[in-house]
């Protein structure tokens, strides 16, 4: 692989021109209505916040007045739509976690406290609709002139990015900076998403759930179905971005080759690549177009069913290729075919459902009863080739 | 924080150890005024070109973000 190089060559790029050199050309997080741009440190055994957004000025607040402060700032869990967290630091989400714990139940307070607790399960998801971190929103939208350890530092991307404000006022200015230009694709899914999780947060505080408990079994595999399809779909969603395409042919995610169609009724292609380190393997279903990895061009899709290497050179064989298919000598390029939205959240509708059922065997925790079949030798030999 | 110009370039030699590419020619040949002759030397004139392999109107976005 080499995207290392390719990233010191946007580096260097970057240093001659004083200019971030962007990674994307579109904005990796979603605009949202309404940012809250926070940081917090401990002042003795108390949490002190200082926040702001847009139309409030900067005020700093400690122990419960600060949770007051957050709630004055619409960051409550009956909100008719929840805030969106800015901030620069890492240790401030685990800080205003601990900010919370010190709510009563019942209180105003406790409804700040449950959305920081929506805050702190929606962390890692992507698409910035609960939490962003700007330094890591940056580092994905731009590379600078310095070298990576300098980019976890919020002052670099301040200096880079013209924002003169050093405090919380200047996070809604990255913000606006992050946001700027099209979305990529697949944003608002997940801002939807989002938004019907701090429903369900919303449900679940009035219902009295208590988000200090751990979770129970069925939650936590729920969190994690929709962890994995958040990131497969954003994922996809880079590999909607030309300038991210560029980037993915150097870690072998995206491929380019020569097309050869073979003409027969399986309708197979095969691709000569431009380089050996493809991730694509037999059994990947992949989409492509014909043309250079930045360009736009009309998808067809087929998937791959060998891969060899000929005489130095790695060449896939592209099955069932439909819509636009390469003519012989033409350029094409592929990656993975990307997950449906649909077909996630239908997934996870059949997931909810296997655990609210009192008798499935997830929520029993039986062993299944295994049911038995006979099995066609191609699928045993297939078997037998993957171990 | 340190001298940019230092950390970007103590970062490119810990880089291209072994890759035949010094460090000190590594800008040159990213922007194309030294030939790119190894696969480490095409990466870092890849990144540096790829801006100016997508459409104007594209870039025009994402430079809107930073202006």
């Amino acid at each position: 692989m080499t995207a290392e190089w390719f990233d010191l060559g946007q580096r260097f790029r970057a240093a001659t021109t004083g200019v971030p050199v962007a990674r994307l050309s579109h904005a990796p997080i979603a605009a949202t209505p309404h940012p809250v741009a926070v940081r917090a440190h401990l002042s003795g055994s108390l949490v002190t916040v200082t926040a702001c957004a847009p139309g409030n000025p900067v005020a700093s607040s400690t122990g419960p007045h600060a949770l007051a402060l957050l709630a004055s700032l619409g960051v409550t869990i009956t909100a008719s739509s929840p805030a969106t967290l800015l901030t620069d630091a890492a240790t401030t989400l685990p800080l205003l976690r601990r900010l919370a714990l010190t709510a009563s139940r019942g209180t105003a307070e406790d409804d700040t406290a449950a959305h920081i607790a929506w805050w702190l399960d929606r962390a890692d998801f992507p698409g910035g609709r609960a939490v962003v971190e700007t330094p890591d929103a940056c580092r994905l939208r731009w590379v600078t002139g310095r070298a990576p350890a300098a980019e976890t530092n919020p002052a670099t991307w301040r200096h880079w990015l013209d924002v003169s404000d050093d405090g919380v006022a200047g996070l809604l200015t990255l913000h606006q900076r992050l946001t700027a230009g099209p979305d990529l694709p697949h944003l608002s899914v997940l801002s939807e998403d989002d938004t019907w999780a701090f429903g369900a947060a919303q449900n679940q505080h009035a219902d009295g759930w208590d988000w200090r408990r751990p979770d129970a079994t069925s939650r936590a595999a729920l969190g994690l179905r929709s962890r994995c399809d958040a990131a497969d779909l954003y994922a996809d969603a880079l590999l909607a971005d030309p300038l991210y395409r560029a980037r993915a042919v150097h870690t072998g995610h995206v491929v380019t080759g020569t097309a050869d169609p073979l003409g027969d009724r399986l309708k197979r292609t095969r691709l000569t690549c431009a380089r050996l380190d493809a991730r694509l393997r037999p059994g990947s279903e992949v989409t492509g177009w014909v043309g250079a990895p930045t360009d736009s061009a009309p998808h067809f899709s087929a998937t791959v069913t060998a891969a060899e290497v000929e005489h130095g050179h790695l060449t896939l064989t592209l099955s069932g290729v439909t819509g636009p298919a390469p003519a012989s000598g033409q350029q094409a390029t592929i990656h993975a075919t990307g997950p449906s939205p649909y077909r996630q959240r239908a997934g996870r509708k059949s997931y909810r459902a296997l655990y609210a059922a009192r008798r499935s065997w997830l929520t029993t925790g039986r062993t299944p009863t295994p049911t038995r079949r006979d099995v066609p030798l191609d699928v045993l030999v297939a078997g037998a080739d993957a171990d | 924080m340190s001298d940019p110009a230092t950390d970007l370039t103590e970062h490119a030699a810990r880089l291209l150890v072994g890759t035949g590419v010094d460090a000190a020619d590594a800008a040159s040949i990213a922007a194309g005024h030294l030939p790119a002759d190894s696969a480490a030397a095409r990466a870092l004139r890849d990144g540096w070109t790829a801006p100016d392999t997508i459409p104007p109107l594209l870039l025009g976005r994402a430079a809107e973000a930073t202006s």
